[in-house]
This record gives C-alpha cells, structure tokens and sequence, in this order.
C-alpha cells in the first residue's frame, strides 16, 4: 500500500485504535503511548494483505497486540499501582457525579471498566466500535464461530453486575 | 431455565446484532412469542448495548484532540526517518564518489593514499558494526512481521 493512502486509512481507524487502547490499558496516557507504538508500527512494516480482512480490523489487531504487551510488562512490574490500573476507571467517579449524570450509563461505564479483559474487550469492539462478527474475529484472531458466544457471555457478565445495583 | 430457552439464549446476541442466518433467526423470532423470559432478556442486552454505545458519544470531543497529537507524533516521527535515509544516502553517495576520484587521481603521492583508504576503510567497518546491531534490533522486534 502506497504511504498516503496508508496514512489517510489511518486517519480514519485511529480513533477506533484509540478507544480500544483506552478500554484495555485503563487510562489515556498508556493509550496514548500503545497507539503511537502502533501507528509508527504500521507506517513502518505496511504488511496488510486485504485478503486477510479489513484494514480497520488489521490495524486494531496491531493496537490490541502492542496492548496486551504494556499489560504483559505491567505484571512484570509487581507494583500495586499498576495491578488496579487495568480495572480503574476513569480518574475520580466521586458519588455526585453518579447522580448527576445519567446514572444507568455510569453504571455501565464503570462495571465494563470491571469486567475481566476477554469480556470487556469484545463489549468495546462491538458496542463501542460497531464492528462486524467478521471483523472481532480478525481482530481477536479468533474463529468467527466463536464470537457470538463469547460475546454473550461477556453481556450476560456484564447483565448480571449492572443488576446488582437492583 | 428450560432447554428451548437455554438454546434461544446463546442465539440472542446473534438476534440483536442481525448475525444470525435466517433459519436461526426464524427460531428465536418464533419463541419470544411466547417467552416472556426471553423477551426480557433480548430488552436487557438491547438497553447495556445503547448504554455502551453512548459511552462512546460521552468520550468522542476530548479524545478527539488527544487522538490528532499522537497521529501527528507517528507521522512526524516516519517523516524524520525518511529524512535520515535521505541524508545518509546522498553522503554515502558523495563519499563513493569522493574516494573514487581519489584513488584514480594521480597527484598525490602514494602513501597519501594509502592513509585516506586506511581511513575510509575505518568509516566503513563503523558503518557496517552500526548497521549490525540495527539489524539484530529490528529481528527481535516482533511487530516486524506482525500478521493476523
Ligand atoms: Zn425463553
């Protein structure tokens, strides 16, 4: 693929790469950090084959991979600070801001926050990014078979949490 | 929860997301008719799945500025490298030419130019250790041949 039109691809998936990075590492500098990694990655090797898919799965796939490396690292680190960063929320959730806002959303925002990676990832790929069966499968580098029911068992996960707040 | 159910729950993601088949589709169609269980479910997916979905609208204004930074931090930083290329090329080139010359001219004495061969035979082997180690960096960074 030729630079320009590499680069103007990426201009339209990278704000999808982005929220993935921020759902998987837990806060915005990380996100920040994986993405750049990522984008750098893929002007540089440029091996996407459109026979494997499309290139806004490829290249969330490139983001997912350099995601789960910092997370690697992280555990690595034995540091307390870091083992919450992967199911912190945003900053300070304080209780004001619960009845201020729409409180069903900030439920959600924070229990997806909570689920285990697996399941919140695939939440954030369908929901949030609007992807395709086809596509979380080329993302995940799973069969498309497989999608479907890990993706209910992510929203059933996340069902029964939200229910907990009655 | 009774067996038509449990095998219409791990259909209604499929249902909600419009990627069942339509055999599939027909078959849980078929059963909310008459399941309130169900039904209620499918409606519990649909509300997390807006909420979700409205996360995004809430995060879209900020992130968008965060996001054209580090865009721009990637694009500038491949721009550098090219620029590097460039740079290196033409010097390689010009020192080629350089030495080329040198060597078939037929002013200087010849111990002259067995000091300047001596040096640019010094450049080289710097050169190429350099490029070595670039070499066997780039091998252990597995984004290389990143595939899916
Ligand atoms: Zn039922």
């Amino acid at each position: 693929m030729r630079r320009a039109q590499l680069m103007m691809q990426l201009e339209q998936v990278g704000p999808s790469g982005y929220a993935l990075a921020v759902s998987l590492l837990g806060n915005t500098d990380d996100a920040a950090d994986a993405l750049q990694d990522a984008v750098a990655t893929v002007l540089r090797v440029r091996s996407y084959d459109p026979a494997q898919g499309t290139f806004k799965a490829w290249f969330l796939a490139v983001v997912r991979n350099r995601c789960l490396d910092v997370l690697r690292q992280r555990k690595r680190r034995p540091q307390a600070d870091m083992e919450s960063a992967e199911i912190e929320t945003e900053p300070s959730e304080g209780p004001e801001a619960l009845a201020t806002r729409d409180e069903m959303t900030a439920i959600v925002k924070r229990e997806l926050a909570a689920l285990r990676r697996p399941h919140r990832e695939i939440l954030i790929l369908r929901e949030f990014l609007e992807l395709g069966y086809t596509e979380i499968a080329e993302v995940l580098g799973i069969p498309p078979g497989t999608v479907m029911s890990r993706l209910h068992r992510a929203r059933s996960a996340l069902a029964d949490r939200v229910k907990s707040y009655g | 929860m009774d067996e038509a159910c449990a095998k219409v729950d791990e259909l209604l993601s499929g249902y909600l997301d419009r990627e069942l088949t339509q055999k599939d589709r027909q078959q849980v169609d078929l059963h909310l008719e008459s399941c309130a269980r169900c039904t209620a479910r499918l409606r519990e997916f649909d509300s997390l799945s807006t909420s979700v979905g409205r996360l995004r609208d809430e995060m879209d204004p900020e992130d968008r500025e965060r996001w054209r930074k580090v865009m721009d931090n990637a694009f500038d930083r491949t721009l550098r490298g090219i620029g590097w290329l460039l740079l290196v090329g033409a010097v390689l080139l010009l020192v080629g030419y350089g030495g080329y010359e040198f060597i078939l001219s037929d002013v200087e004495p010849p111990f002259v130019k067995w000091a300047v061969g001596a040096v640019y035979l010094g450049l080289a082997v710097q050169l190429l250790s350099v490029l070595r180690q670039r070499l066997s960096a780039s091998k252990t960074d597995k984004y290389k041949d990143v595939e899916i």
